[in-house]
């Protein structure tokens, strides 16, 4: 369920403020195979991030306007999980670390080697791949659990905190034949044919979204 | 003949013997009325005075020929003017008053002025008597002009005379030749408070001495009366009458009466107690001016504009031109003087009535002492009316090397400024001209790429080239600005004191090393060192090391935060040391030491040294940077020292 996404994703949006390297990151970032969509400055990537598709952001860290990093925070504050990769000139070494701290894929330094420049950029998809999957699968099993009746959730808690069927049985004060039923068709409405796997399928739910 | 006719002609005889005699008598009558009338008529005619016949309106009827002497008319020419036609209109008031008399049947007296045919106007009495019964009024009037005349010139004389006496502020006494008073006008009876009557008559000791004064007064007046008064005067105390004492000066001259005889003195009295008091609080107020310019810091003098003599000099002029000052002339001393400005010269002046307003300042240095002064110079009354020249002279010195190091300052601010966009402009440069040179990475990469799947079309190829070429073109433009700013700031040498350098090099820094809790230590040749640099440049590169050296010191105990600078000369090389005893440099840092934008310093360029390397190699120099024995770091720069061996002498 998780890898076939990773191809999912092949946009990349250039955001550099210099006509002459973002058309030439556009030439490079098409020549390896991906879509991509270029902006002058972070200000109009933001008021186009409605309609674009998901992708990785190769932008510039010195910019007139938002600099590459208001962009980054910008991002963060909306909750889109686009990966950023920065590209640097000299002297914005403290800021870069600064960005990576902050969560950036990377920091490259201009003028980039295209090699490591194509492999940030997969390597950012991916991410985002990941990352999409994951807020869907999250999502998937948030809305199954809401399908079941509230007897059915009682039974669920208790299976994946580990509890035998006579004990459920015991707690809720039904018949272990009873308690059997609706653990079945837990497992079928969650989607799950192991009780293991149920089990690992909540405990990363609560993780991430405790 | 019969009797009744006898009756008849003796009666008719008698009646014509009266009608006859009647006649006669008639006759009689009449020729004595004529005679009278004639007698009248002369009298009227060649009196010396005025008369006149006057009809009840006051119009000339008859008048005699006096009035054509007196008053210039012939008689035809008054015959039927009024009284009011001949009067002079301001005294038309009293003909009227007259007349209202005349009216009622009563005489009336009165004296106005009358117009004559010339013009002018003569005084006449008039006596009218009015003649109800005839119808006319007869007029006498009497020619009193002289007499008016008189009286005018004797009332003015008195009015003038009076005048003088009350007026005059001027006492004056006379004396007889005992020295009795024989008159004393009201100024000297106002002036001692006695009347006349109390003065006049009196022999010493007379009543206006005060009794503390007797004898003086008893001497100065054996004075007088020897003749032997000075002639600008004398001065006396003398008492008013409610006991109050006031200064008068005498003047006294001999009293010559008309037959040339000496009769007495004449003392001229002018009270001078106002003038005396006055006199004394401007001497105070001298003393006191003195004084306090005697206080101040400032140099005060007062030269005659004339002679130039020196006629005030206070204690801080003395102080700076000695203590004999007073007297000389202020040329000859060399006292501070701003002329005049060429534009408006003053003019020559013998008094100080004319003395021009305006005051000349300028700043002064002392010859000898090489002290300035901000001099403020004007002309001035002095106190005994002569025409000075008031100069104050303060001591500016220190303002003026106030100003002087905050100019220094300045232009070494400027300097620094100048420097630190050197390395702002060389970052700027670098992150400039890496954008085309990305851009031409970027374009030939991704022809590669698409080259390698053999995806190129062809027509794209044309197409990305030529955004390379412009790229490679922008990436030249920069370089050629880089170019143009580098020899901007290329160094401009001089030959300067290497001493020098190093000192301002550590005064620009003396306030930063006291916040850091730096011991800053110097070891400067006495002798100055000459070099040829670019002043600012090499104090930049002493500067950039210095606070290299303050900040390898950051972190390390306060005890041991110390800095030494030393200037050291060989036969060819002139050498600064910068030592310190930070943390050092290690191994790691000194292997990147070259590289350019690397930095240890979390808001640092990279640029300091690569800055003071340019420099040093732009002056035949180098720089050194050796671990110091004990801990720390020594920067030694060296620089050629100058040709010709003129290093140490005081040359400027």
């Amino acid at each position: 369920m998780t890898r076939k996404d990773e191809c999912c994703y092949r946009t990349v949006h250039v955001v550099d403020d210099d006509d002459a390297l973002r058309d030439s990151l556009v030439w490079l970032i098409e020549g390896a195979g991906y879509a991509v969509n270029a902006y002058p400055d972070a200000e109009s990537f933001l008021d186009a991030l409605s309609v674009i598709e998901p992708g990785c952001i190769v932008s510039d860290i010195r910019m007139p306007g938002l600099s590459g990093l208001q962009l980054f925070d910008a991002l963060k504050a909306r909750d889109v999980p686009f990966p950023v990769i920065f590209l640097t000139g000299h002297g914005d070494v403290p800021m870069a670390t600064g960005a990576l701290r902050a969560g950036a894929i990377d920091f490259l330094e201009k003028p980039v080697d295209e090699m490591v420049l194509l492999a940030r950029i997969e390597e950012a998809l991916a991410r985002l791949a990941a990352e999409c999957s994951e807020r869907a699968a999250k999502e998937a099993f948030a809305a199954r659990l809401a399908k079941l009746t509230p007897r059915e959730r009682e039974v669920f808690d208790r299976v994946v905190s580990g509890y035998l069927n006579k004990q459920i049985a015991d707690e809720l004060a039904i018949s272990i034949k009873t308690v059997e039923v609706y653990r079945a068709r837990v497992m079928e409405k969650m989607g799950c044919g192991k009780v293991a796997e149920l089990v690992a399928l909540w405990a990363h739910h609560q993780q991430s979204s405790g | 003949m019969n009797q009744p006719d006898t009756f008849a002609m003796v009666a008719i005889a008698l009646l014509t013997a009266a009608v006859v005699w009647l006649s006669w008598l008639q006759r009689r009558q009449h020729l004595r009325l004529q005679r009278l009338l004639r007698e009248r008529d002369r009298l009227f005619h060649f009196s010396l005075d005025l008369l006149a016949l006057l009809t009840p309106k006051g119009e000339f009827q008859q008048c005699n020929a006096a009035f054509t002497r007196v008053l210039g008319y012939t008689e035809r020419l008054l015959l039927g003017k009024s009284l009011f036609d001949l009067t002079v209109r301001d005294d038309w008031p009293h003909v009227d008053e007259a007349m209202a008399f005349l009216r009622q049947g009563e005489p009336a007296s009165f004296t106005v002025r009358m117009k004559t045919l010339n013009g002018a106007h003569r005084w006449l009495s008039w006596h009218i008597n009015p003649a109800p019964d005839d119808g006319v009024w007869f007029a006498a009037a009497h020619d009193v002009t002289q007499q008016k005349e008189v009286e005018a010139a004797l009332r003015s004389e008195m009015a003038f005379r009076r005048a003088m006496e009350s007026s005059v502020s001027l006492g004056l006494r006379a004396t007889d030749l005992e020295g009795r008073i024989t008159f004393a006008n009201p100024a000297f009876c106002r002036m001692v408070g006695f009347d006349r009557d109390e003065l006049e008559g009196k022999m010493p000791p007379f009543p206006y001495w005060p009794e503390e004064d007797w004898d003086l007064c008893q001497r100065t007046l054996q004075m007088v009366l020897a003749g032997q008064t000075p002639p600008e005067g004398y001065e006396m105390r003398i008492k008013h009458k409610n006991g109050e004492r006031r200064i008068a000066r005498f003047y006294v001259s001999p009293l010559i009466d008309e037959s040339g005889k000496q009769s007495g003195w004449m003392a001229a009295i002018l009270d001078i107690t106002e003038q005396k008091r006055t006199r004394l609080a401007l001497e105070a107020a001298q003393q006191r001016f003195e004084t306090v310019l005697d206080g101040v810091d400032a140099l005060v003098f007062a030269a005659d504009w004339h002679t130039d003599e020196l006629l005030f000099v206070n204690r801080a002029f003395k102080r700076v031109f000695g203590f004999d000052a007073l007297g000389t002339r202020a040329r000859d001393l060399g006292a501070p003087a701003i002329p005049p400005p060429e534009s408006d010269p003053p003019k020559p002046m013998n008094t100080a009535e004319h003395v021009p307003e305006g005051v000349w300042q300028g700043d002064w240095q002392h010859p000898t002492s090489g002290r300035w002064y901000h001099v403020r110079e004007q002309l001035t009354a002095w106190v005994d009316g002569r025409v000075v020249r008031m100069v104050v002279a303060t001591d500016i010195t220190a303002q003026r090397e106030a100003i002087e190091a905050e100019l220094q300052q300045m232009a070494q601010l400027h300097q620094t400024a100048r420097l630190i966009t050197l390395g702002e402009m060389a970052s700027m440069l670098a992150h400039e001209l890496n954008q085309p040179i990305a851009a031409i990475a970027n374009y030939c990469r991704g022809a590669l790429l698409r080259w390698r799947q053999g995806r190129l079309d062809s027509e794209v190829v044309g197409e990305v080239l030529q955004k390379a070429a412009e790229q490679a073109e922008r990436a030249g433009t920069i370089v050629r600005r880089i170019r143009a700013f580098a020899r901007q700031s290329a160094p401009q040498q001089q030959w300067v004191d290497a001493v020098t350098i190093a000192r301002e090099a550590i005064e620009l820094l003396r306030v930063d090393a006291q916040r850091r809790g730096i011991t800053v230590r110097t070891q400067l040749p006495q002798n100055r060192v000459m070099i040829s640099a670019d002043k600012i440049l090499l104090e930049q590169v002493l500067v950039n090391l210095i606070r290299n050296a303050f900040d390898a010191m950051q972190s390390v105990p306060p005890k041991q935060r110390e800095l030494t600078l030393m200037v050291s000369e060989t036969d060819e090389e002139v050498c600064y040391r910068i030592a310190d005893r930070g943390v050092g440099i290690s191994e790691e840092v000194r292997s990147r030491l070259d590289t350019p934008f690397f930095t240890t310093k979390p808001d640092g360029l990279g640029l300091g040294l690569r800055i003071c390397r340019a420099i040093l190699e732009a002056h035949k120099g180098r720089l050194a940077l050796l671990a110091r024995p004990g801990g720390g770091t020594v920067a030694e720069v060296w620089l050629p020292r100058a040709q010709g061996g003129a290093s140490h002498d005081a040359q400027g």
